[in-house]
């Protein structure tokens, strides 16, 4: 994958999920541990609620509890939960060999505080928003931007848009999620588009340290090559401007 | 043929347009399909909300910061984050910069109890002014006691005082000499109409990089 001036990544992450929740003096044992090599730490819950109209009931159902560990300049983020341990970088990304060995030195004090738990996905995923120029009102023709993008012959002019595609890869038994969707621009006169793409393997998933890494990095591979087929030459251009 | 983008980039009309992604509900059914296509709109919109460059997940409950010394890191690590999300506009050094400006500025030592923590929506304006302006002189800043950042340019005893309130809107204050007298003048403008507001005042002399200024 070619090395972009300015790459449009806004989130790059590496999640490990386990196949039992831990108990929670153990998740706190893990924040302890941690907790010297990120300035900040702030508790979580993440949750679900399901409403169901005819009973006239809503469900609150906890589904991990944890801490969110961030560096100083809040770029570098640890999610400690009692299902999933996910390393996380926000822009400016530092490239894959950086990101790559935190999370894996991560990962290795992780099982020294818990020793082994059976794994049930491995998930790379990378978040890039492109920032498209749209002067006085221009109007933006996603696919000079994007090759993933919803068309319709019907219609001419958009306003906004979401869309997911899901589906198998051919190798390494792993599964592709891509998400796309109109938000709103950070920069004045232009548009923004998402382009999330998120690579895992779920089934049977492997449960050694050098088998880990080594699917992470070919899911990296995986992931780069959707990139790289979803964008056109003209986004290129912007990335490198 | 496919589809061009009509989406406001700016003014009023970005305003209502945004802050969250706008999917469209469709007519009401009542069969299953549109029932389950209801439930796959809902999960769509529930991904989209989704703040950008946060590692958090949508349904995370966060607790509401309560004491001074919480409030004022949930602003920083906000501006923080809020900056990351366009940091790839930025250069290195400016984003550096703008931190060691904001740790200061949101400093526990130094706060009023009165005072309201920088505001994302201040915050917000102001990373779209700089990313649209492009200054090369990095301004000062300070804080409002409504949390609203300012960011002042001065150049000898010329000065730009710029407020950064809500939906980009910008108030200006300015001091400068012109052909020999001394005006001053103030207003309320968008973000994307100040160059224009401030073209016949010259704000090369505030922007400009300091050699730049004084040739």
């Amino acid at each position: 994958m070619p090395q972009y001036k300015r790459p449009p990544i806004t989130e790059a992450v590496i999640e490990i999920r386990f196949e039992q929740p831990f108990p929670r003096p153990e998740v706190d044992k893990l924040q302890q541990r941690f907790r010297s090599e990120y300035a900040f730490s702030e508790d979580f819950i993440a949750y679900e609620i399901s409403v169901n109209p005819a009973a006239r009931r809503a469900d609150f159902e906890e589904q991990s509890s944890g801490y969110k560990l961030s560096s100083a300049d809040r770029a570098d983020v640890l999610l400690v939960t009692s299902a999933h341990v996910t390393c996380s970088r926000l822009a400016p990304y530092v490239g894959w060999d950086r990101f790559r060995a935190r999370a894996e030195d991560h990962w290795r004090t992780w099982k020294r505080v818990t020793g082994y738990r059976k794994i049930s996905r491995i998930g790379v995923r990378f978040i890039n928003r492109i920032d498209i120029p749209a002067a006085g009102g221009e109007e933006v023709k996603i696919s000079d931007y994007l090759r993933v993008h919803p068309e319709a012959p019907a219609v001419k002019r958009m306003v906004s848009y979401a869309m997911q595609m899901a589906g198998p890869l051919e190798e390494d038994d792993c599964r592709f999620v891509i998400n796309s969707s109109l938000v709103p621009p950070p920069l004045v006169d232009h548009a923004s588009v998402i382009l999330d793409i998120d690579v895992s393997r779920a089934g049977d998933p492997p449960q050694k340290d050098d088998e880990i890494w080594a699917l992470i990095d070919r899911i990296r591979v995986h992931k780069n090559h959707i990139f790289e087929e979803s964008v056109t030459d003209k986004a290129r251009e912007l990335f490198n401007a | 043929m496919s589809a061009v983008l009509a989406v406001p980039t700016r003014g009023a009309e970005f305003a209502r347009a945004f802050p969250g992604p706008v999917l469209s509900p469709p007519s009401e059914g009542a069969s299953d399909d549109a029932k389950r296509i209801r439930d796959c709109l809902a999960e769509i919109k529930n991904w989209a909300s989704r703040r950008l460059g946060s590692a958090i997940d949508p349904r995370v409950l966060k607790r509401q910061p309560a004491s001074t010394t919480e409030r004022l890191h949930a602003a920083l690590a906000s501006a923080k984050v809020m900056t990351s999300e366009v940091v790839m506009h930025l250069d290195r050094e400016w984003r550096d910069r703008l931190f060691a400006q904001l740790d200061d500025l949101l400093a526990v030592e130094d706060w009023h109890e009165d005072d309201e923590p920088l505001l994302d929506e201040s915050f917000r304006t102001f990373l779209r002014l700089i990313l649209y302006q492009k200054p090369k002189r990095r301004p000062g800043l300070g804080l409002s006691h409504r949390g609203h950042l300012i960011a002042a340019w001065t150049a000898g005893a010329d000065r730009l005082t710029l407020e950064c309130a809500s939906d980009d809107t910008v108030r200006w204050v300015l001091s400068c000499e012109i052909n020999g007298e001394r005006e001053r003048a103030a207003g309320e403008t968008h973000v994307a109409r100040l160059p224009q507001i401030l073209q016949p005042y010259r704000p090369d002399r505030w922007f400009a990089d300091a050699d730049q200024a004084a040739g």
